[in-house]
């Protein structure tokens, strides 16, 4: 019911395809122009190739931007419809990065309500209209209801019920001034909130790990050339699919294959050595083998145990690979060792190997595992996994909570604080159903006796 | 002028009041304001605005409703500082949107004044007469049957008969008929009621008992001063002296002598003790809540004392409040000792309290079950949806207190007024302050229990700080004619003078980095202010400060009024069908159709209404309004 503001969706389906389309409706559709395109004044219904860059400044992909002014669009408002490559993850950056502008995600059914209420669907229509809202809320709602049946449900409703005695605790304080409330004080309340915090922190990562399993675990072979990066691949997918020779610079693409690890879907990628080169062919693999240490869970350097170690390969990499999960392949140990082993990023596991060995792969897949299992392991009984709507409602409702414990630090007054305490009910309302005053004050007239 | 009774069916009454509690006083006095021709009948002219329980006005969430009352014209507030002896600022170490005036009042002087308020009035008649009955013609309501036999016929009816329709009183397994220990009880308007369709439930209300102060121990008990300088209910800020003491001025026996300060009174608090809980407990089975003699719903914000022993225990006792019930009485009343327990058992429990050990009852506790309609079937403007030109206000409503019932008469008497004189009703908006509130929240969500306002019921809380209460009904001051003339300048140039300093001290720089807002943000005090500050009323300065202070939260809620204001301007026209909509859920349908939203917000905060049924309203009210 919020009419007015911007909204936005993916209009394509949710997975891989090769083109994906989010669209935008509202007024904000022309600022968006210039701040993500560079595009001060678009031209209507012109498409426009431009890269969108995001809030922090980085290249997300290339789109085509056509933008409709308006009254000349399907939802009669200021439109923007941006045209991707169909990759989920791209998708995802592009609706996260809109919602940090401002945008809000669309309820179902809302750019065909909006269409007909700026009079872009003849009245006619109103009463189909009207049923396609509802029965897509009520698909909408099914879905929910299933998942909220389970543990997810019992999980938003105990955190629900924690901000509303919250809640009770201020208003009672405040309503019955005469009846002796014990105010509670900051270090009980923190007490209370903290686990709240945690609990909702939780929820809201695990949407994360929702798309990165269901979308395959992204692990590529990283490491300057001829150091046996493809013939590591070859073994670990069992096959010769990569070329390979003594000659450096052999892979000039990179190569993926999906393969199955400890029960896990795993996208592996071969990739091009990373050297500096003249040729120019060789140089754009390399730049794709940089942006797979972006968009991979799980790096594996691969070095050459007999050759000194690669500064030059290390520095070239060494932003990339900061926060990254990484394993660490010293190959060719049946040489001479020449590699010193100081400069691994932190908290990196090491296989020492030679692939000329036939079991060495069963080894570096049982690490994989291990660390898979670290990062990915799914407890099926306490861990939930939430959709990005749900998740979005929880990152605000987190927000206004964190609000509320930098007020109570500050000693602000309790009405202050119920305002914020207020907020974030209303948006965990959005994904567990409405509540209203009436559920605070049973909660009120059960833990404390008033009645002056 | 009017000469005597008027009974003939073609010279109605443009108004008939029924009842004179804080409802019937307050919707004969607006109505009349109006310019309407009021009679207000009574079934005893001795207890014109009676306090039937506690011998209080205000309190949290009240006090700010009796502020609102006096921003618009009502007599309240003025009679409660009239007849106050202990003035009591409540929250006073909070933010200013949650402090409340409470006033403990004489009960006798309250009720003098405000009868002699109806007198002196020319365009209200008053009458002691027991309605009994409803003249309907053609689904509208065009006058009163009185147990004397004479009709009265009126343009529009308010009906504000409290707990008084098919009265129980209980105490112990003894019943007896009537509203109020010692009155009489109505029946034959809920039989009316019932054959119009009207539906009727049972709600439940107490009190306690009254003591002999000369048998009380004071020594024994804890005293509680009033405040040094009293808060006071009416805006003298923005009247002159005639105003403020019209009755003291013109009345026969008031005198301007009387309108100064009557004397201050203290209070004292004592505790229920291990042995109270004990015969409490002891005496559960011959308490008829306990024994379900009793079936109607009581609030559980005032709980009688077996409740609070069954759901509480007695750790460390439960306080009790002693309060004089006047200055020319000895009589106390017992607050939060409320009880339907049989008589000796309730002298057991109030002797079994320090202080008390000797305490003679003059009066005894006792519960009264009456007949409520649930307000769900009335109009924002508090007219019924079932019979035309017939209103509710007060504890008829499903209400409780003295102030919510005001405030609901004040509204009734507006409306009643505009429908005898063909005007259109005047809708009290959610974000305008309490009395918006308590409408909304009746006719929108009805009531399963007693309803008192709290101020948590308020989304704009912050908004509706008591101060500010004249200024926030400006606009409706321009549409009625509540207030003098020279009051509605005075309030208007108030606005204009707290406007233009929220504006100075937000905008001028005391030194290089710093306005003055800066200062007081950072909690300095105001003597950091220009110098032409101080000579400001307190009000005014008060109002400043809490904008200055509080800006971003403040903004933040008019920012959310205006997104609710959005779906406010989308109306449901009256004959709406909410059936075979495709779309809309059935359950939904049904709740629309009985509560009949007025508008989109409105339908937005039924319960059991979802998101997906607003939509699909949204959309079929678009393609109503375009064809």
């Amino acid at each position: 019911m919020t009419e007015g503001d911007t909204i936005v969706s993916l209009a394509t389906i949710a997975g891989e395809s090769a083109l994906g389309i989010v669209r935008v409706s509202g007024n904000l559709s022309k600022s968006l122009c210039n701040d993500i395109f560079n595009i001060v004044s678009p031209t209507p219904r012109k498409a426009i190739l431009k890269n969108y860059l995001s809030i922090k400044g980085k290249i997300v992909d290339q789109v085509l931007v056509i933008y409709f002014e308006n009254g000349k669009s399907y939802t009669g408002e200021e439109t923007l419809e941006l045209t991707f490559h169909g990759n989920p993850l791209i998708a995802n950056q592009i609706l996260d990065d809109l919602i940090k502008r401002k945008c809000r995600l669309a309820e179902p059914g809302e750019y065909t309500k909006r269409a007909f209420l700026n009079g872009k669907i003849d009245l006619s229509q109103a009463e189909a209209v009207a049923e396609l809202i509802s029965a897509n809320s009520e698909i909408e709602i099914e879905i929910a209801n299933h998942q909220l049946r389970g543990s997810l449900s019992k999980r938003l409703h105990i955190i629900q019920s924690g901000i509303i005695n919250l809640q009770a605790q201020f208003e009672a304080s405040i309503d019955f001034p005469e009846d002796e409330i014990k105010e509670k004080d900051v270090g009980e309340i923190l007490a209370v909130v903290e686990p709240l915090k945690t609990s909702m922190t939780q929820l809201i990562n695990s949407t994360n790990i929702k798309s990165t399993l269901s979308q395959g675990i992204k692990i590529s072979l990283i490491g300057p050339p001829n150091v046996g990066k493809s013939t590591l691949f070859n073994k670990l997918v069992h096959e010769n699919r990569a070329l390979v020779s003594k000659d450096s610079g052999t892979t000039r693409d990179y190569l993926s294959k999906e393969l199955n690890i400890g029960g896990y879907k795993i996208e592996l990628f071969d990739t091009a050595g990373i050297r500096k080169t003249i040729s120019e062919v060789e140089q754009l693999g390399i730049q794709n083998s940089i942006q797979l240490i972006n968009d991979s869970a799980i790096v594996l350097l691969v070095f050459d145990s007999s050759l000194p170690y690669p500064s030059e390969f290390y520095n070239s990499i060494q932003n990339e690979i900061k926060s990254k999960t990484i394993i660490v392949v010293e190959n060719k140990i049946d040489l001479n060792r020449k590699l010193s082993s100081h400069d691994y990023p932190l908290n990196s596991k090491i296989i020492t190997t030679s692939m000329n060995n036939d079991d060495c792969s069963i080894n570096i897949i049982s690490v994989i595992e291990k660390v898979l299992n670290e990062k990915f392991k799914i407890n099926p009984t306490s861990d939930i996994l939430v959709s990005k709507r749900q998740s979005n409602h929880l990152v605000k409702a987190l927000s206004h909570l964190d609000e509320v414990i930098s007020l109570i630090s500050s000693s602000i007054n309790e009405e202050i604080i119920l305002q914020e305490l207020k907020l974030s009910i209303e948006c965990i309302n959005h994904i567990v159903g409405r509540t209203d005053n009436e559920d605070m004050l049973d909660q009120l007239f059960k833990n404390f006796c008033i009645g002056k | 002028m009017n000469f005597g009774l008027k009974t003939d069916e073609l010279n109605p009454y443009d108004v008939i009041v029924c009842g004179a509690g804080h409802a019937g006083c307050e919707a004969a006095l607006a109505a009349s304001r109006c310019g309407a021709e009021v009679l207000i009948l009574t079934g005893n002219l001795d207890t014109v605005a009676q306090m039937s329980c506690n011998p209080a006005i205000g309190g949290q969430a009240k006090g700010q409703i009796v502020r609102e009352i006096d921003a618009l014209g009502g007599e309240m507030a003025l009679n409660t500082d009239l007849s106050a002896i202990q003035f009591k600022l409540l929250n006073s170490s909070k933010g200013p949107a949650v402090q409340a005036p409470r006033a403990q009042c004489d009960k006798k002087a309250y009720q003098l004044r405000m009868k002699h308020v109806l007198e002196l009035n020319e365009n209200i008649t008053t009458f002691q007469s027991i309605v009994d009955g409803l003249i309907i013609e053609k689904g509208k309501c065009i006058g009163v049957k009185t147990t004397l036999g004479i009709n009265f016929y009126g343009k529009a009816i308010v009906v504000t008969t409290g707990t008084f329709l098919r009265a129980l009183m209980h105490v112990g397994k003894e019943k007896a008929e009537g509203g109020r220990l010692g009155d009489h009880v109505a029946k034959g308007l809920s039989a009316d009621f019932a054959k119009y369709g009207i539906e009727l439930n049972r709600f439940k209300t107490g009190t306690p008992p009254r003591l002999l102060g000369r048998s009380i121990n004071f020594e024994k008990t804890e005293i509680q001063y009033g405040d040094k300088e009293p808060t006071k209910f009416s805006f003298y800020d923005t009247r002159n002296k005639e105003e403020m003491f019209h009755v003291e001025q013109k009345g026969r026996w008031f005198h301007m002598e009387q309108a100064e300060q009557l004397p201050a009174v203290q209070c004292y608090t004592t505790r229920t003790t291990s042995q109270t809980a004990e015969i409490i407990k002891n005496n559960l089975h011959l308490s008829p809540l306990y024994k379900g003699d009793i079936s109607g719903t009581g609030p559980r914000y005032c709980p009688s004392v077996e409740d609070k022993i069954v759901r509480f225990g007695e750790k460390e006792g439960h306080r009790i409040y002693l309060e004089p019930e006047g200055i020319n009485t000895d009589e106390w009343y017992v607050n939060g000792l409320s009880t339907s327990l049989p008589f000796d058992v309730q002298n057991h429990v109030v002797q079994s309290i320090p202080g008390l050990e000797k305490a003679v009852i003059i009066r005894p506790a006792y519960a009264v079950e009456y007949d409520y309609a649930n307000p769900t079937q009335l109009a924002r403007s508090l007219e019924s949806l079932k019979i035309e030109s017939l209103f509710f206000a007060g504890q008829i409503n499903g209400t409780s207190g003295y102030e919510e019932a005001a405030a609901q008469g004040l509204v009734a008497g507006i409306n009643s007024a505009r429908k005898a004189l063909n005007e259109n009703p005047v809708i009290f908006g959610r974000d305008e302050g309490y009395i918006g509130v308590l409408i909304d929240d009746l006719v929108t969500k009805g009531t399963t229990e007693p309803y008192r306002m709290f101020t948590s019921r308020a989304e704009y809380r912050l908004l509706f700080n008591h101060t500010s209460s004249e200024l926030r009904y400006i606009p409706k001051l321009q549409i009625l004619n509540l207030v003098s003339q020279n009051r509605k300048q005075a309030i208007l140039s108030k606005s204009l003078v707290v406007n233009d300093w929220v504006k100075r001290i937000r905008t001028e720089k005391v030194h290089a980095n710093d306005t003055y807002a800066d200062l007081i943000k950072r909690g300095e005090d105001e003597t950091k202010l220009p110098e032409d500050f101080r000579k400001l009323h307190k009000e005014t300065r008060s109002e400043i400060l809490y904008r200055v202070k509080y800006e971003g939260y403040l903004l933040r809620e008019l920012k959310n009024i205006e997104r609710m204001k959005d779906s406010e301007r989308i109306k449901i026209p009256k004959n709406f069908s909410f059936k075979d909509i495709p779309g809309l859920r059935i359950e939904s349908a049904e709740k629309l159709s009985v509560i009949k939203p007025e508008t989109l917000a409105q339908a937005n905060r039924i319960s059991g209404v979802n998101p997906s049924d607003i939509s699909v309203l949204m959309i079929l009210l678009a393609k109503s309004n375009t064809n």
